[in-house]
């Protein structure tokens, strides 16, 4: 094994969202830090959006399950036990390389539901500790959005003007109009004009498979230039295997491989893990000792259990006009807070974000996009085709899953990935209250659909495809019994050891969680900042 | 950045076999309105090109063709090429049920070697040609649309 004989003062595992922005504050405040990353750089001139076969490449080396993408910078998922398939992304800037760049706040009461619903568990901290955060990370990202929306507590001024909402939105406002329902313009981390240095979205979507004119605020064009101007160190093609610990039991660094399948020992004085949802306890649980038998920092027992992804019902309508579904960001047009908070009278506890999307191209159409079913075959196709393509508005319903135990991520017994790690291994299962959830969505998304004027509606009342957030597998708390880290993303059982990702999430709320995500980020560091002499 | 249409030239069907793999796939598409078939494009080849990657792939192609002409056979006691469509579209239901592994690979990679096809897309009056960098021009967001929402009181709790 290599040795790299400097010890860092800061070791960060992950150069996603949440690594960039903490990355960035810690060495603004002249923290030496290092970052390894088993990804690359991006290279917007590489993605595929500027290819006339765009589309395949959705479908193949550009998809967005890793199990399917297989590319050398991928680990395998063991997701048989789960009807909801994590989906990710390695390398700088993380899993937004295929992000929509939705970004709303979780919102107050996200922060206090075991207070305001008696279920789960309140937060250690709450909206408004992170709201300096939040207001940074805004800042630093640029968001488009509107001011004032009063499914939210006021909030400084927006950096631009909300993204267009083309024929779809306006269609669909009818809709919420017509019913007098709660909507607003996104909050959208893509430029609408002009933005520290980067031009404004040209509305040509899809954003899935990476934004070619640097117009989506990806970590890797926002935080990390200027962490590595304030000094970072980030090493690409680092795959980090397990944390290494003393006799004492606190971390002295990592074990990591470079693409040549060599391993190395890097030493630091503070590990920070930012590898998500299932990368995350993936590592912790790989880092098992004779001080950690069960796993680093899994006294608690809970590590890798909880884990929470946001089930989405699919509801798409289908309209007699032409929508010009093609134009436009992905993901970020009209969103609707109505049925985000609890009224038991519906049958179950939390809610659910409603969020209008676009459609891809016409190969997505035919394949039958958020619906996961392919249009008819046969003597029906054409028509089919032509019923639909540029002619739907498809709605994703979003629910908050609370935090359960059985939903956990462990590591594999027998899959690993290409340098032999293991891999993890994914069990989920929708409950009772979720099912009841989106059954109630899939029933409002149609009342919109067809107050707008819909006249056919199709559902998928459960999506496979939709992990994209992984959250709770390290829970946040102030009890060691109850939690992995506390109120500061130290963990309780090794003082010299970060989490600073989605793991932490006590609830998961109802909206997209990367904005959350980085507000912590950022929050964990200033609270490193204010420790630094016990670190 | 790979492209996998030109990444994939391996040919594993036999001459009959690329035959019927084309009937197959003018029964999932047809010609249409000036829409060409599956057939009149190079479907076959991207099903073919798409499924040679692993010996799993390339046996669910051949043994759901074979599997076709076995059930073609005692159903009608001809080819499928010899069926109506109507019977063949019949048919093909059969073994829609009987073999979804198969038949779902096939509608996916049957659909996407045709809508990614220029003729395909032009025939069909689409927009041929990759999203960005150009884009597409779009009227600003509207405020006056928030009017009601914006006075209609706050809806979070704390």
């Amino acid at each position: 094994m290599g040795q790299d004989h400097d010890v860092v003062e800061v070791l960060v595992i992950g150069a996603g969202m949440s690594s960039g922005a903490f990355t960035w504050s810690l060495t603004k405040a002249g923290f030496g830090v290092m970052c390894l990353e088993q990804g690359n750089w991006p290279t917007p001139s590489e993605y595929p959006v500027t290819d006339d076969d765009w589309e395949l490449h959705i479908y193949s080396d550009y998809h967005l399950d890793p199990n399917v993408r297989s590319q050398p910078e991928d680990y395998p998922i063991n997701t048989e036990n789960s009807p909801i398939t994590p989906l990710m992304y390695n390398a700088v800037g993380g899993s937004a390389i295929h992000w929509g760049a939705h970004f709303p706040r979780m919102r107050p009461s996200d922060f206090r539901v075991k207070t305001l619903d008696s279920v789960a568990d309140d937060w250690p901290i709450n909206y408004f500790d992170l709201e300096p955060y939040f207001d940074l990370n805004d800042k630093m990202t640029g968001v488009a959005g509107l001011h004032g929306n009063p499914a939210y507590p006021p909030m400084s001024p927006r950096q631009m003007p909300p993204l267009p909402i083309g024929k779809q939105g306006s269609k669909l406002v009818e809709g919420f109009e017509k019913l007098g329902w709660h909507w607003w313009p996104a909050e959208s981390a893509i430029n609408s004009t002009h933005y520290d240095g980067r031009p404004p979205c040209t509305n040509g979507g899809p954003c899935i498979t990476g934004c070619y004119n640097g117009a989506k605020s990806t970590a890797d064009l926002t935080y990390w230039p200027k962490a590595l101007q304030n000094g970072a160190v980030l090493h690409t093609n680092s795959r980090v295997s397990h944390i290494t610990t003393k006799p004492s039991g606190k971390v002295d660094g990592v074990v990591y491989f470079d693409t040549s399948g060599e391993a190395h020992h890097q030493r630091a004085n503070v590990v920070v893990i930012a590898a998500n949802g299932v990368g995350t306890p993936r590592i912790l649980l790989n880092s098992a000792s004779a001080s950690h038998p069960n796993g680093l920092a899994n006294s608690s027992g809970l590590l890798g259990k909880n884990l929470m992804f946001h089930p989405v019902a699919a509801t798409v309508g289908v309209f007699e006009d032409d929508l010009e579904g093609y134009k436009g960001a992905l993901a970020c047009a009209i969103t609707s807070y109505e049925h985000v908070e609890t009224d038991r009278s519906r049958g179950f506890v939390r809610g659910y974000q409603l969020q209008s999307n676009r459609q891809l191209g016409p190969l997505n159409t035919a394949l039958g996009g958020p619906l996961e079913r392919a249009i008819p075959w046969g003597s029906k196709h054409h028509s089919s085709f032509t019923d639909r393509f540029n002619h739907i508005i498809p709605i994703a319903a979003l629910g908050e899953d609370l935090p359960e135990l059985q939903n956990e991520v462990i590591l594999d017994k027998t899959l690993t990935d290409s340098d032999g790690i293991p891999a993890p291994k994914v069990n989920y299962s929708i409950s009772k209250n979720s099912e009841t959830m989106m059954t109630h969505a899939v029933a409002r998304c149609t009342d919109v659909l067809e107050a707008a004027g819909a006249t056919q509606v199709l559902v998928n009342q459960q999506m496979q495809g939709a992990g994209w957030h992984l959250l709770g597998t390290a829970r946040m708390g102030i009890d060691p019994a109850t939690s992995v880290v506390n109120q500061h993303g130290k963990t309780h059982d090794v003082d010299n050891l970060y989490i600073i990702d989605g793991s932490v999430f006590v609830t998961a709320g109802a909206v997209n969680p990367t904005s959350t995500i980085q507000a912590i980020a950022l929050y964990i560091a200033e609270q490193m900042k204010r420790n630094a002499r016990n670190l | 950045m790979t492209n996998p249409q030109k990444a994939l030239k391996t040919s594993f069907l036999s001459r009959d076999q690329q035959k019927l793999l084309s009937t197959v796939i003018d029964v999932i598409i047809p010609a249409s309105n000036g829409s060409p078939s599956a057939s009149d494009t190079d479907v076959a080849t991207h099903v073919e090109s798409s499924l040679s990657t692993s010996s799993a792939t390339r046996n669910l192609l051949t043994s759901g063709l074979q599997a076709i002409e076995v059930t073609s056979g005692r159903a009608y006691r001809k080819s499928l090429a010899d069926l109506t469509y109507e019977q063949r579209e019949s048919l093909l239901s059969k073994i829609e049920s009987a073999l979804p592994e198969f038949f779902n690979v096939l509608i996916q990679q049957t659909y996407s070697g045709y809508y990614t096809n220029s003729n395909v897309l032009r025939s069909k009056g689409i927009h041929v040609g990759a999203p960005q960098p150009e884009g597409f021009q779009m009227e600003p967001f509207q405020e006056s649309l928030l009017e009601r929402v914006r006075s209609s009181g706050t809806k979070y709790r704390t």
